[in-house]
């Protein structure tokens, strides 16, 4: 009879702990497990990649603050901003958010919060398909799965059509330039990178992918002996001294590069080619344009 | 008459090598200094991205030179790599590394403190300073075919020695300490201002890896009508270091002894800051912030040759050329195509030779 009642007990407690169990754990990309209590309602995100996620999943209504990069869709300008270098925790909490979507190296100020109730997740994709689990997952947090799964699968048939387009085209070799405002030695996305990916994708060869970082400071030697087909100015948007292609065959000694002399410089957002966000399937229609005009309109 | 009745001040037996003249200089020192600078600059020619034989170097500057050998065997494009882009930045190196190791013995004589560095009387934070503002707001204006970030430094930098002088300078006299004090102080106000600009510009964060790698340092010759300019500039403004070699000598008895010995200290300190400035400056503005290699040449050397800076100043003039020729080949090289700040290489390079010889002297640092 005592063994049963014992038994019974702990069946109770079992169930018990049950239903206050968990909503949902995930593992971000800091490989730290997160465990939500309930669907959050309060979000604030940290990253433009985040925040694009949010609204294309219809989820905006929750969200209470985001970055102040975070400048797509142009409602998300609407939003109460943080400061995107160390926010203030004070700011922070006085949202009082449940769930603070951030990315790597913006995180560590914030865990402090977790004592307070207030998650932190750490989303910091590195290929399509790390933005797709991304989407996926931020679907099932804010309760938007058929959502989630209907964008992903969108996201995918555009990206194979790509790919489909310019399986059997003639790879051209393309530098992408991130910052020229150090012409001996411009910054570039190199293997790695996000952009490197998307190059690939897009039938490009990356003349930079060889480099070890993802984003180092090219060699000009190197770019004048790799002598690529293609230029692409990411920083042709950039706001404080944009590169032009008439800047760029002004510098010294630029003008023996091919692409300078034929004018092959072509300027890209560099938004829709660095956000990790449902945009990054037109970043790679536009890339692929720029590389195989013939095989696009 | 209440001064006659004073001891006579104690005046310190005089250094033979205090006296003036130029016997005993040890002409074999050079010719090992200039067969390395010889050597690293060769290597330095050769060695990069993209890597030459001396045989193809030699032709392509030979034909260049108007004296065709032999049939074209590299590419069009191996032309525009050695004669536009390496032989100059390998030139600019080299001036470069002989003007901080010379404004380092400048400033360490002078200041007769060890870690006294090129940057320390304000030019690092001047320089820096301006530069980030340059790299935030600036159009990319170009003079000589210096940009705006470079000129900026250049005049950043001589601006706060200018501040440091002048804020030190009291009842028309600057000693050691309050410069050093002053040039701290300096330093860390404009370095904060600079991290504040950071924060302030809107779009700061597209051109953070730029203002990282400029204050990491990096040889950058965008255009050799640059070492026309700076050039003539270091080159005479070593020439005219090694005149001060004499009054520096007679600091290391301190300044009372130096001035009992008839030399004018007001004059010669200044006409000392100034020339270190300038070197300094010409330096920033075409390398960005290097550090260690002003640091550390001039006590490499000291630990050689001894404390004379009839020797010391020629000798590291010679040795900063060479070692940052060598540094800069690999940061071109190490990693390529990916380049890497030169600043991480002077220190590698530099660091273990410097401790090595510390510990080799045991007490005797050649430091008086």
């Amino acid at each position: 009879m005592r063994r049963q009642l014992i038994l019974l007990f702990g069946i109770v407690l079992l169930l018990w702990g049950a239903a206050d169990a968990a909503f949902l754990t995930v593992v971000d990309d800091a490989g730290r497990s997160v465990t939500l209590d309930g669907p959050p309602k309060r979000i604030i995100a940290l990253t433009p990649g985040n925040t694009e996620i949010l609204f294309a999943l219809g989820a905006e209504d929750r969200i209470v603050a985001v970055d102040r990069w975070s400048d797509f869709p142009p409602a998300a300008r609407a939003k109460p901003q943080v400061a995107p270098f160390n926010p203030s925790l004070e700011q922070i909490v006085s949202f009082s958010p449940d769930l603070i979507l951030s990315t790597h190296g913006g995180v560590e100020p914030l865990l402090p919060l977790e004592r307070h109730g207030i998650r932190v997740m750490v989303f910091a994709p590195r290929t399509l398909d790390d933005i797709y689990r991304n989407i996926l997952l931020i679907g099932r947090i804010v309760d938007a799965e058929a959502r989630a799964e209907g964008l992903v699968r969108a996201m995918r048939q555009r990206v194979a059509a790509v790919v489909a387009k310019v399986r059997d085209a003639p790879r051209p070799k393309v530098f992408i330039e991130f910052d020229g405002s150090d012409p001996s030695r411009p910054f570039t996305a190199g293997s790695g990178s996000f952009i490197d990916v998307l190059v690939q994708l897009a039938g490009g060869a990356n003349v930079a992918a060889r480099s070890r970082t993802a984003w180092p400071q090219f060699s000009l030697e190197e770019l004048i002996r790799a002598d690529p087909d293609l230029i692409i100015l990411s920083d042709a948007s950039a706001p404080i001294n944009p590169q032009t292609p008439e800047l760029v065959a002004s510098r010294s000694g630029w003008s023996h590069l091919r692409a300078v002399r034929l004018g092959a410089i072509a300027a890209i957002d560099s938004n829709a080619i660095s956000r990790p966000g449902p945009r990054i399937v037109e970043g790679l229609e536009l890339l692929a344009g720029l590389l195989h005009p013939d095989r696009f309109r | 008459m209440r001064q006659g009745l004073r001891p006579a001040p104690q005046i310190p037996p005089c250094p033979s090598f205090i006296k003036g003249g130029w016997g005993n200089v040890a002409p074999r020192i050079y010719v090992v200094l200039s067969a390395l600078l010889l050597v690293a600059l060769l290597i330095g020619i050769m060695q990069g991205a993209v890597a030459f034989s001396p045989l193809i170097v030699l032709k392509i500057l030979l034909r260049s030179a108007g004296i065709p050998l032999g049939p074209v065997t590299w590419q069009p494009a191996d032309e525009t790599i050695l004669l536009e882009l390496r032989l100059p930045r390998v030139l600019g190196a080299a001036l470069v590394g002989a003007a901080l190791a010379t404004a380092g013995v400048l400033f360490q004589g002078l200041l007769r403190n060890p870690l006294a560095d090129p940057y320390i009387i304000g030019t690092s934070a001047g320089a820096g300073f301006a530069a980030t503002v340059a790299i935030l707001i600036l159009p990319p204006a170009s003079v000589l075919g210096f940009g705006s970030v470079a000129l900026s430094a250049f005049v950043g930098g001589l601006l706060a020695v200018f501040l440091v002088y002048r804020v030190a300078r009291v009842d028309g006299h600057s000693s050691p300490v309050t410069l050093l004090l002053a040039g701290v102080i300096v330093n860390a106000v404009l370095g904060y201002l600079g991290s504040l600009s950071i924060l302030l510009f809107e779009g700061s964060e597209f051109r953070l890896r730029r203002v990282f790698s400029w204050l990491m340092g990096g040889i950058a010759v965008n255009d050799p009508g640059q070492l026309l300019a700076v050039g003539p500039l270091i080159v005479v403004g070593i020439v005219v270091a090694c005149g001060c070699a004499v009054p520096l000598n007679a600091l290391a008895v301190g300044e009372e002894g130096a001035q009992a010995l008839g030399v004018d200290m007001d004059w010669e300190s200044r006409r000392i800051i100034a020339l270190g400035a300038l070197l300094t400056g010409a330096a920033v503005s075409i390398s960005g912030l290097i550090g260690f290699l002003g640091l550390a040449v001039p006590h490499i050397l000291r630990l050689l040759l001894g404390p004379d800076h009839r020797r010391l100043l020629p000798a590291s003039a010679l040795a900063g050329a060479a070692l940052l020729v060598l540094a800069d080949t690999a940061a071109r090289s190490m990693l390529a195509p990916v380049e890497l700040p030169v600043g991480i290489f002077t220190a590698l390079l530099g660091g273990p030779l410097f401790l090595f010889l510390l510990r080799r002297n045991g007490r005797e640092s050649g430091w008086r």
